[in-house]
């Protein structure tokens, strides 16, 4: 059994590794440009959902994404802080989730790309969360008197909630999700039978015939 | 609430045992995160501080002067901190909860953590000691290693033991 299991995961393994290699030596190119949509976008949804705080903003500065807002300094004086919500050791996982559908067997390119559609979209919706999470507790983290700034009033239980999921997604999101979103991806496949979420390779498939060989 | 995803599942055509499956990884999961956050000082803290001692042991043994403080470890060219992101344990816990969530025997279950645990602790080791070397040596590279190249393999090696234990050393499926 282990020798079966073997040869079809070191298939797995050596195409992961050639997409995320090659992936890694764009990413310098794609990492600014998705700094700048997470800003553009992710600035809008905000601002639509009134979750951006007043008179701030967004703005991609090479890899990372920053926030401007107004803050009032520990002399009572008001200013401006550009704090960084997002940088590229936190989406990087974007590589990692191509990655992983890229070397799913039994899935054509056509499927794939339609897997990474949705995957892709579900994470950037992860990315935003994390932004959102950030941006939040940089504002109401307790410890910004150290740094001249009065954060922002919130009760004991906020502050302590914002701590922790600042944690989860600081800690465990870079791995789990691009990881939750494909397991996730292909199980919608897999109960179509390989059908889903694309076509596939055009080969007919039924049932657990269509069905990845992880 | 179970009664709603149970509904979105059927919509999805997602079997019921998956949607468990899920459920369970994702309860697991909060869990062990809500335990081990909870527990840095008492928990976390001294793991980490074990793992920079067993790095400067190997080190020595290697021949290569090594000093630790704390949860960094220092050598003549370069010094590491091992965070929270080095030390492996979040990404054991999420392995041991992956297990715990998977339909199998409890002793295959406990054969399977003690699996992940020793097998993400030797990398996890390989991955410090190797981060220190090319700090060392190319300190050029020394990100990209970290952020990119070993949180990335390191997560997929996880998933890799896992669809291993799961499709090989489980034998009973409980459905």
């Amino acid at each position: 059994m282990f020798a079966t299991l073997a040869a079809r995961l070191l298939p797995f393994a050596a195409r992961f590794l050639l997409t995320f290699l090659l992936l890694l030596a764009l990413w310098p190119l794609a990492s600014p440009l998705y700094a700048r949509a997470m800003a553009a976008a992710g600035g809008a949804v905000l601002d639509t959902v009134s979750l951006l705080p007043p008179g701030s903003h967004l703005e991609a500065r090479d890899r990372r994404v920053w926030i401007f807002r107004p803050v009032t300094k520990v002399d009572g004086s008001p200013g401006m802080a550009g704090i960084n919500v997002l940088d590229d050791s936190t989406y990087f996982n974007f590589v990692l989730l191509a990655s992983l559908i890229a070397a799913t067997p039994s899935l054509g390119w056509p499927g794939k790309a339609k897997a990474f559609a949705l995957g892709g979209a579900l994470l950037a919706f992860l990315h935003l969360a994390d932004l959102y999470v950030k941006l939040r507790w940089t504002a109401i983290f307790p410890g910004l008197r150290l740094h001249g700034v009065v954060p922002e009033a919130a009760s004991p239980a906020t502050v302590k909630s914002y701590e922790w999921l600042y944690a989860f997604f600081s800690v465990i999101g870079f791995g789990l999700f691009p990881i939750l979103v494909w397991v996730g991806v292909m199980s919608l496949w897999w109960a179509r039978g390989g059908q889903a979420p694309g076509k596939t390779d055009g080969k007919k498939r039924t049932g657990s015939e269509g069905r990845p060989r992880v | 609430m179970y009664e709603y995803l149970k509904r979105m599942a059927r919509h999805f055509k997602l079997r019921h045992d998956v949607l468990r499956g899920y459920l369970l990884f994702a309860g697991y999961t909060l869990g062990f995160f809500a335990l081990l956050y909870g527990l840095d000082t008492q928990l976390v803290d001294p793991f980490t501080r074990w793992i920079a001692q067993l790095t400067r042991a190997i080190l020595l043994l290697a021949g290569t002067q090594a000093w630790v403080t704390g949860k960094v470890v220092a050598t003549p060219t370069f010094s590491v901190a091992i965070q929270n992101n080095c030390n492996a344990i979040y990404e054991i816990a999420l392995f041991v909860a992956a297990v715990l969530a998977y339909p199998a025997t409890w002793r295959e279950r406990a054969w399977g953590a003690l699996l992940g645990f020793v097998a993400l602790y030797l990398v996890n080791l390989v991955r410090v000691l190797s981060l220190i070397y090319i700090g060392g040596h190319f300190r050029q590279y020394f990100d990209a290693s970290h952020i990119y190249i070993w949180q990335s393999l390191f997560i997929v090696f996880a998933l890799g033991l896992w669809i291993y234990w799961a499709g090989s050393l489980v034998r009973h499926p409980r459905r």
